[in-house]
């Protein structure tokens, strides 16, 4: 992946794909600016949060006066650091949104995954805790060598803190695993010999993000590998 | 499911505002806003949901203060503008920042709430709908951001105008397959795709295919229909319940369609997929609008707490903006690298809670503390009697030219306040006294005084795990290493020639049985050498009679760092020993045998050389006569304790007598020192 256009045209028809995706810029004029942004809701269990059976709802439409509305946490929580929502009964509490960016980084040309998980009331999850829920994690004690690993960077473009995945290793890796189907190509087909690993650079960022993705919680739905396998 | 002749019930939003949202405002706050308090616009959104469990939300980001396109009244191109995300709705809103609690608390809520939707009636009512459909999604944020404690206070309304009579639906909800075959959802699908659209009209064409529309086409779309087709998008995923943004799209149609008695309305969710495979179904509502509905003057929505009260939400954010503790995770996450990467055995936890004393805080003491600090060692404290002067900054890597003037700073304080500007989250302190000296007699004036700094000192030894041995004498470390030694503190001990240096880590003494319940044998380890070892003369007062050259150190200047730096390692290495301090010497000899920590070998001591580039790691037996180790100076020091070492400040020479080496001459045992000797020629002659 030589070049942010390229990225980009990847990441756009990625998105065809799998459209939980988006793309996101943040200067009008400069050609240069945009990356994919993916959030996922889970819920403690660290499940992404799927349908269930429907609340019932009844609109309280009374009409509400400055003293309905009860101030006096500015009173109760000044100067002190504890979140009051510690004992809350707001089931909202308890969904963590998993925001992922996939940024192109210029000096290793390379696709960077950056991630924050907070929850909804915007309280950020400390490293540990979001670190347990990767499946990653798992990998741990086993393979620390080969995989690559997090460190908590600013994001380039937001200039917030982030957790970003090393990108030192992608290249080497995306280098074996292009070469791998180049060679799978190779036997299918042998008349057509095209399929050169420049070639292949067209599935650069599905191929990586199909291989980052589980190991960071992602699921990567079926229709968008069915939707790659018929490319 | 549904019943009919029933009231509809809406999900309401509630507000997610970024982290990125109150970094923004923070930095508004202090650079643009300072103490204004005028209205600010803001632009948030709302997107389709993905799960029922997820309630509508309006989401507030980084760009939630730019202004879109249209809002801005200057066509300068080179402006950004807020665009929302694909798949997702603009809501305009607008931001009260109060200065204070107390403004925050007093704000005029209602009266902004009722401002809101007056202008949500204004605008229906002057057609500015059509023009722009997303001013009927209007809400309003009260702020109260207490920016020194980054911790913010907001209340959010996101107003719904309640009509004379509440909208019913009157017949049952149906979902949107059961209303449209699979083409016509295609076409639904397709050209809502990419829409920013939130409202819009669907007309039935006759060749049964059907058009979406935006909602100023209504005339062109439903001239003679009896039951007009509309939608919005909604971001309720609920299978009976529409979202909060129908409310005022409902008294919109009414009031500006007042000749439409009923109207179908899709409630469309999209198709996204999430990853869990299943979408959300869109559902439609079947609903009678009364044709002298008007706006009753009320409107409701202010968002509740967690404890479902309405009431301002708190947040915190300390840790993702004080910098203190930004720069904490950061060292702490830096250093865990280390351990991912290369050593997963590294014991960072044990590295952070070691007490380190440093005696002396001059060139060693500042670099050595540089270095734990690197190693994320956070209790440090620093010990030493001058002051800094002007020579002392180029060497003294804590230093500046402003701790010599206009009033030369201690030593010791001025390199605690140093390692605290360079990294807050440290614990350093300091304590300016000279440590008592063999040799150096105190007057019975002075006695009271030398007792508390003894005390003191030995207070210190006690409180801190290892004790860094950095001062320029040589006695200045006879007293460290005997407290270091009773109490069984570990003593790193550095000392600096002109082109050499020495690093010793002192013996620790074998745990005694009861002292240590865990497998004796496996405890018990090897005993060293101290710095004195080697000496069969007790230490005295060398300060005297010696030229300016001589006091001060003279050194090659990258000696000390190279010095300190091996020092600071040997520690580590120590503390991934399994018996630390009682590890057994080890010599280059041990590391193609397999070394015992996974670092490396844990050597004795350390010679470097300059003149050769060479650093030699030796190994020196205790001597059992030691004038600071031995057993009979540690009983002595039982048994007397305060009056003990005054009689050796006072006469250093009663060390070579209570440990022994006096008797040593006597009773003609030379063999014994000569083997120890000797083993420190070969160690010479090794350097050679």
């Amino acid at each position: 992946m030589t070049s942010f256009q390229e990225f980009k045209n990847q990441a756009l028809s990625l998105i065809n794909g799998w459209n939980e995706w988006c793309w996101v810029t943040h200067r009008q004029r400069v050609d240069e600016d945009g990356y994919l942004v993916l959030k996922l809701y889970k819920n403690k269990a660290n499940c992404i949060l799927t349908s269930t059976t429907s609340s019932s709802i009844r609109n309280d439409d009374n009409q509400i006066e400055d003293n309905d509305i009860d101030m006096s946490i500015v009173d109760s929580s000044v100067n002190s650091n504890n979140n009051n929502n510690n004992n809350s009964v707001d089931q909202d509490t308890d969904i963590h949104i998993y925001e992922y960016h996939v940024i192109f980084s210029r000096s290793y040309q390379v696709p960077v995954l950056y991630l924050n998980v907070y929850k909804k009331d915007s309280t950020v999850l400390s490293w540990s805790d979001i670190w347990n829920t990767l499946p990653l994690s798992k990998y741990d004690s086993s393979s620390h060598n080969i995989v690559p690993y997090f460190s908590q960077v600013e994001h380039p473009i937001l200039g917030i803190p982030f957790y970003q995945l090393h990108p030192c290793e992608t290249p080497n890796l995306m280098k074996q695993i292009l070469s791998v189907s180049k060679e799978e190509h190779d036997d299918e087909d042998n008349n057509n010999n095209n399929d050169t690993i420049e070639n292949l650079q067209q599935y650069f960022l599905s191929s990586w993000l199909s291989i980052v993705s589980p190991l960071v919680g992602i699921n990567i739905p079926l229709h968008f590998l069915k939707y790659m396998s018929n490319k | 499911m549904a019943t009919t002749n029933n009231i509809i019930q809406y999900k309401e939003f509630s507000s997610l505002a970024n982290v990125s949202f109150w970094h923004e405002l923070s930095s508004k706050k202090l650079d643009v806003l300072k103490l204004k308090e005028d209205p600010l616009p803001v632009n948030a959104y709302y997107s389709y949901s993905t799960s029922q469990q997820l309630d509508p939300f309006l989401c507030l980001e980084y760009n939630s203060f730019l202004l879109t396109k249209s809002q801005s009244s200057n066509n300068n191109t080179t402006d950004r503008y807020f665009e929302p995300p694909t798949r997702s709705f603009l809501s305009n809103g607008i931001l009260y920042n109060y200065n204070t609690a107390e403004d925050f608390k007093q704000s005029p809520k209602a009266k902004l709430f009722e401002d809101a939707s007056k202008q949500i009636w204004n605008d229906i009512k002057s057609g500015n709908i059509e023009k722009d459909p997303t001013l009927l999604n209007r809400f309003i944020v009260l702020t109260f951001a207490d920016i020194k404690n980054h911790q913010f206070y907001y209340l959010f309304g996101i107003p719904a105008l309640l009509p004379t009579q509440p909208f019913e639906t009157i017949a049952p909800t149906v979902t949107l397959e059961e209303t449209y075959n699979e083409q016509q959802i295609q076409t639904l699908h397709s050209s809502l795709q990419s829409s920013t659209l939130p409202f819009f009209l669907i007309k039935n064409n006759a060749d049964s295919s059907i058009s979406v529309g935006s909602i100023d086409q209504w005339d062109s779309y439903f001239n003679d229909i009896e039951v007009p087709t509309v939608g919005f998008c909604d971001p309720c995923a609920l299978s009976s319940n529409p979202g909060w943004p129908l409310r005022n799209f409902l008294l919109y149609l009414s009031t500006a369609r007042p000749n439409v008695k009923k109207v179908r309305v899709v409630c469309y969710r999209a198709n996204i997929k999430v990853s869990g495979e299943q979408t959300i179904s869109s559902i439609v509502l079947t609903v009678a609008l009364n044709s002298n509905t008007e706006w009753s003057g009320k409107s409701v929505g202010w968002e509740k707490d967690t404890n479902g009260k309405i009431a301002p939400r708190f947040i915190s954010l300390a840790s993702t903006m004080d910098p203190m503790k930004l720069a904490s995770q950061s060292v702490d996450l830096n250093l865990k690298l280390m351990r991912w990467r290369v050593m997963p055995s590294l014991d960072l936890e044990t590295i952070k809670e070691t007490k380190c004393l440093l005696l002396g805080s001059g060139t060693l003491g500042c670099n050595v503390a540089r270095c734990l600090l690197s190693w994320g060692v956070r209790n440090v404290t620093f010990v030493d009697s001058s002051k800094v002067s002007y020579s002392n900054p180029v060497r003294q890597s804590l230093f500046n030219f402003e701790d010599c003037t206009p009033k030369a700073k201690e030593k010791s304080v001025a390199a605690a306040e140093s390692l605290k500007r360079i990294f807050p989250a440290v614990n350093a302190t300091s304590h300016v006294f000279s440590i008592p000296m063999p040799g150096h007699s105190v007057s019975a004036s002075q006695e009271e005084a030398v007792k508390s700094v003894f005390e003191n000192l030995e207070d210190l030894v006690k409180k801190n795990d290892v004790i860094f041995l950095l001062t320029d004498s040589r006695e200045s470390r006879w007293l460290p290493t005997l407290l270091a030694r009773y109490h069984n503190k570990q003593i790193i001990n550095a000392a600096l020639g002109f082109d050499s240096y020495l690093i010793v880590r002192h013996g620790i003494r074998e745990p005694n049985a009861n002292e240590s319940d865990t497998g004796a044998a496996n405890l018990k380890g090897q005993d060293l050498g101290c710095y004195f070892c080697n000496d069969v003369i007790a230490p005295t007062d060398t300060l005297k009679d010696r030229t300016l050259d001589q006091m001060c150190t003279v050194t090659r200047p990258g000696l000390s760092m190279m010095a300190s730096a091996i020092a600071v390692e040997l520690m580590i290495s120590i503390l991934h020993h399994p018996i630390k301090g009682r590890a057994q010497a080890e010599t280059e000899t041990d590391i193609y045998a397999g070394a015992s920590t996974p670092l490396g070998i844990v050597p004795h001591q350390l010679r470097g050389f300059l003149s050769h580039y060479q650093t030699m790691p030796l190994f020196g037996h205790p001597f059992k006569h030691c004038t600071a180790c031995s057993d009979q100076i540690l009983e002595e020091f039982k048994n007397r304790g305060w009056d003990f070492i005054l009689q050796v400040l006072n006469d250093s020479t009663c060390l070579t007598k209570i440990a022994g080496i006096d008797n040593l001459n006597q009773e003609d045992v030379n063999i014994d020192w000569e083997i120890d000797l000797s083993d420190d020629d070969d160690d010479e002659k090794d350097n050679e």
